[in-house]
């Protein structure tokens, strides 16, 4: 009791600061993003909206953890009628549950773990009750090797059925700075959207590029303050955008960085956008170009690095690109 | 150590290789992604008050898991690299596959266990969660355990076991917020079980003390 007493100032603290950013982010949501319902149908947990995006990977992984969660409440309910379940294991089962209830109850609005991590406890929950239920059945326990293979052949031959934003930021850098460095100069400036820029920065070389940030106007969500510090020592560019009530206020124009040097990179997810009203393309400096140097496919869609140079330079390098 | 707990010590390393070789392979295969990006940020701050402070505006989680992160990677002078990043949230992740052997040992019996093992340590889940720089394979080690600790009083109580009981559900909630209602949960679960009211004054009113 003690020891939850002298915890209790802290959480107080900490939970004031996520509820206070709950609900001002909750200004510009228009969905709720841990939805109970998502939860439950499991389609944010595997990062699929509709059947046609159902991958291999995804069946390997979802099939499997349906025919556990099928076979263990079955044998579940039957054992429970025989009266075969031990305190302990009572309480494995019901933590597990009581656990899951809330986080599905409250995880919408409150700070809960997030929901791909519950699938986890669950596939857990299954696993307990399946394997005490069924391992003196010899047919279950040849269901259950299958399924642990199918598990390994996901894990290793597609790697994951798609629970995390798995993408390719370090060859993303690579390319980016390959780039710049063809165009004869070590500095360029690499323009980044959204929840983009800090692992971008992580890759960057130390003092090769400028990391611009802007803000990804479609998922206000992600912004972040990184006024505290530069990021893994790079310089940081960072347009006054914080919760405001018009999120056009106070930002660094695109354009207006794409006039000042005559190359650079963009890195966005959105090409239509890119921190923009109007399509980049359509408002490029009439001195530059710019096209796409090369998409990457990630399982949360596709990430489209842009070049931009100015034609003037173009006339002066040979590049490779 | 007796030829009994040399023998269970041995097992128990086992366990932990085998578990931590599936957890090992392909460790680097991904690039960082934003939130283990946040966890690298956190861990470069130049000392730990400029951490916790960053930790309170931009993360706003408990703190004990960046703690274990930066010490480690500080008390060894490691490169902040991928690797290093998920060094520790791997070997959690080895651990609590042993953790799982323990609990199922506990409520079933040792071939039960042994399946539950393969379970968890093959579980593409679980790999993917143990190779990620985040709080939580960490923070399910220290649930496993909780509940590990429970089960293992429920049959022979000690003022041990309760104490470490105790230590493991703080330690989850320094982890992340939900370690609360998984607080809660296991509290509440065993309420439900209906013991007798001596087991029910012992594990509700300060454990420690209690015979």
């Amino acid at each position: 009791m003690i020891s939850f007493a002298l915890l209790i100032p802290f959480f107080i603290s900490q939970l004031h600061n996520e509820i206070a950013r709950e609900y001002l982010v909750a200004k510009w949501l228009p969905g709720i993003v841990y939805s109970p319902i998502k939860v439950l149908i499991g389609a944010y947990l595997f990062k699929i909206k509709t059947v046609r995006e159902i991958s291999v990977a995804d069946l390997i992984g979802i099939i499997p953890t349906a025919v556990i969660a099928l076979i263990a409440v079955r044998f579940f309910i039957k054992r429970m009628f025989r009266k075969e379940i031990g305190d302990s294991e009572k309480i494995v089962v019901l933590s597990f549950i009581l656990a899951f209830c809330v986080h599905v109850a409250i995880g919408w609005k409150f700070p809960t773990i997030h929901p791909r991590y519950m699938a986890h406890f669950l596939i857990l929950l299954f696993g307990i009750i399946l394997i005490n239920t069924a391992h003196k059945n010899k047919l279950m326990i040849g269901a259950f090797v299958i399924i642990i293979g199918l598990n390994a052949v996901a894990a290793y031959k597609y790697f994951d059925p798609s629970p995390a934003y798995f993408e390719p930021w370090r060859d993303i850098v690579a390319e980016a700075e390959r780039f710049i460095s063809s165009t004869g100069t070590k500095e360029g400036p690499i323009l980044a959207d959204g929840e983009s820029c800090l692992p971008i920065s992580f890759y960057l070389k130390k003092k090769t590029s400028i990391l611009y940030y802007f803000p990804n106007l479609n998922n206000p969500e992600m912004q972040f303050d990184y006024e505290l510090t530069k990021i893994f020592g790079h310089e940081f560019f960072s347009p006054p955008f914080r919760y405001s009530d018009d999120p056009r206020l106070g930002r660094t124009s695109v354009i207006s960085i794409l006039n000042k040097y005559d190359r650079g990179i963009i890195v966005t997810r959105d090409p239509t956008r890119v921190g923009e009203d109007t399509p980049l393309l359509e408002r490029c400096p009439e001195d530059k170009e710019i096209s796409v140097l090369k998409v990457f496919k990630t399982n949360q869609g596709k990430i489209i690095l842009y070049k931009w140079i100015s034609l003037a330079k173009i006339n002066a390098y040979s590049s490779p690109y | 150590m007796t030829g009994v707990s040399k023998k269970k010590a041995i097992l128990f390393g086992l366990l932990f290789v085998m578990a931590l070789m599936p957890r090992l392979l392909g460790i680097t295969f991904h690039s960082l992604w934003f939130d283990e990006a946040s966890t690298a940020n956190m861990i470069s701050q130049k000392n730990v008050e400029s951490m916790l402070k960053a930790l309170s505006r931009v993360e706003g989680t408990p703190p004990l898991f960046y703690l274990l992160e930066k010490g480690f990677i500080d008390l060894f002078h490691l490169p902040i690299d991928e690797f290093f990043l998920r060094f520790l949230p791997m070997v959690f992740g080895a651990l609590s596959c042993v953790i799982y052997f323990l609990l199922f040992k506990e409520i079933s019996s040792a071939v039960v266990a042994r399946y539950a093992f393969v379970l968890v340590a093959l579980s593409n889940f679980h790999i993917n969660l143990s190779q990620e720089a985040r709080s939580y394979s960490l923070f399910g080690l220290l649930a496993l355990l909780s509940l590990c600790v429970t089960v293992l009083w429920w049959k022979r109580r000690s003022r041990i076991l309760s104490l470490a009981i105790i230590l493991s559900l703080v330690l989850t909630m320094v982890i992340h917020y939900y370690g609360l209602i998984w607080a809660a949960a296991v509290l509440c679960a065993v309420l439900l079980i209906k013991p007798k009211n001596r087991q029910m004054r012992d594990f509700f009113f300060w454990p420690p003390f209690q015979r």
